[in-house]
C-alpha cells in the first residue's frame, strides 16, 4: 500500500511562520528576543506568529529567566515537528511533479 | 500553493521553491549561529573525571561520593547556562537518527566510568579510578565534539 501524499500546511503558507518553525525544528528552545531578532520582527509580530503556532499546538511557550532578566521561550511541539517535516515533503513532491525536484536535505527529527 | 492531484502551475512551483529555500537557509544560519561557549566541554569533561575519580578514594563515607556528585551538578548546570546565554538557545542531546550512537556511547562512558571507579577503590586501587575518570572525561570531550560536528553536518553547513 502507498503512503499517502504529503499536503502542504496552511499555517506554514506564511514565510515567517515557517521560518520561525524552521528555526524551531533544529533547536531545543529559543529564547524570544533572539527568535525577534532572527526572524527580523518586532515583538508584537513575532508574539502574532507565537500565539498562531500554539493555538493549534504546533508550539509551546514558557517563562523563565537568561541573563538575570526575565524572557519568554519558545519550542516546538512533536506535532509541530511533524507539521513541518510534513510540509517540507509537499514542497519536494509539488517541485518533483515538475520533474524539477531541489536536492534532498535532511529534516529528520525524532 | 495547491497541492492537488492536478499539474501545479508554474507560480506554485516558484512559491515552493521560495519556501524550501527559506527552510534551508534558517537551518545553515542556525548551523552558523550555535557557537559552544569557550571552556564548556573542557570544564564538563574535568568535572566528569572528578566525578568518576572521587569513587576510587570514598573509604567507609559516601560523603566524598555526594560531594563530587554535586560539583557535577554544578558545573553542568553552570554550564549549561552559559550556553543558553550564549546562543539564546538551548539544543539538547537526544536527537535520534545519527546522535543515538553518540548519546549512547557517552551513557556508557559515564555510567561504566563510575562503575569502574568505585570497583577500582573498592579493591584499593584509588589511583586506577583517577585514571579511569580521566579517561572517560576525555571520552566526553570527544563525543561532544563528535555530536556538534553532526549536529552541523545534519544542517548541511560548510564549516
Amino acid at each position: 500500500m502507498s503512503r499517502p501524499p504529503q499536503r502542504l500546511d496552511p499555517l506554514l503558507a506564511s514565510t515567517n511562520r515557517l521560518a520561525m518553525m524552521a528555526v524551531l525544528h533544529d533547536v531545543d528552545q529559543v529564547e524570544f528576543v533572539t527568535l525577534r531578532d532572527r526572524l527580523g520582527v518586532s515583538d508584537s509580530v513575532l508574539s502574532k506568529l507565537i500565539g498562531g503556532l500554539a493555538e493549534p499546538g504546533y508550539v509551546t511557550v514558557r517563562k523563565g529567566v537568561l541573563g538575570g532578566r526575565r524572557t519568554t521561550w519558545v519550542a516546538a511541539t512533536r506535532r509541530g515537528h511533524r507539521a513541518l517535516t510534513g510540509h517540507v515533503a509537499a514542497l519536494r513532491a509539488l517541485i518533483a511533479h515538475v520533474g524539477t525536484a531541489e536536492p534532498e536535505r535532511s529534516l529528520s527529527r525524532q | 500553493m495547491e497541492s492537488s492531484g492536478e499539474r501545479p502551475d508554474r507560480s506554485s512551483v516558484d512559491a515552493a521553491r521560495a519556501a524550501l529555500h527559506t527552510v534551508r537557509a534558517e537551518q545553515e544560519r542556525t548551523a552558523a549561529q550555535i557557537q559552544v561557549p569557550a571552556g564548556y566541554d573542557e570544564m564538563i569533561a574535568l568535572a566528569i573525571g572528578v566525578w568518576i575519580g572521587v569513587e576510587g578514594w570514598r573509604g567507609p563515607s559516601d560523603r566524598w561520593s555526594v560531594v563530587a556528585t554535586g560539583l557535577f551538578a554544578v558545573v553542568l548546570a553552570w554550564q549549561v547556562r552559559r550556553f543558553r546565554e550564549r546562543n539564546g538557545a538551548w539544543v539538547g542531546g537526544w536527537r535520534g537518527g545519527r546522535f543515538a550512537g553518540v548519546v549512547a556511547a557517552t551513557a556508557v562512558v559515564l555510567i561504566g566510568g563510575l562503575i569502574l571507579g568505585r570497583v577500582a577503590g573498592s579493591h584499593g586501587h584509588p589511583w586506577l579510578a583517577v585514571a579511569i575518570g580521566a579517561v572517560a572525561g576525555l571520552c566526553w570531550f570527544g563525543l561532544s565534539r563528535l555530536w556538534m560536528r553532526i549536529y552541523r553536518a545534519e544542517l548541511g553547513a560548510t564549516r
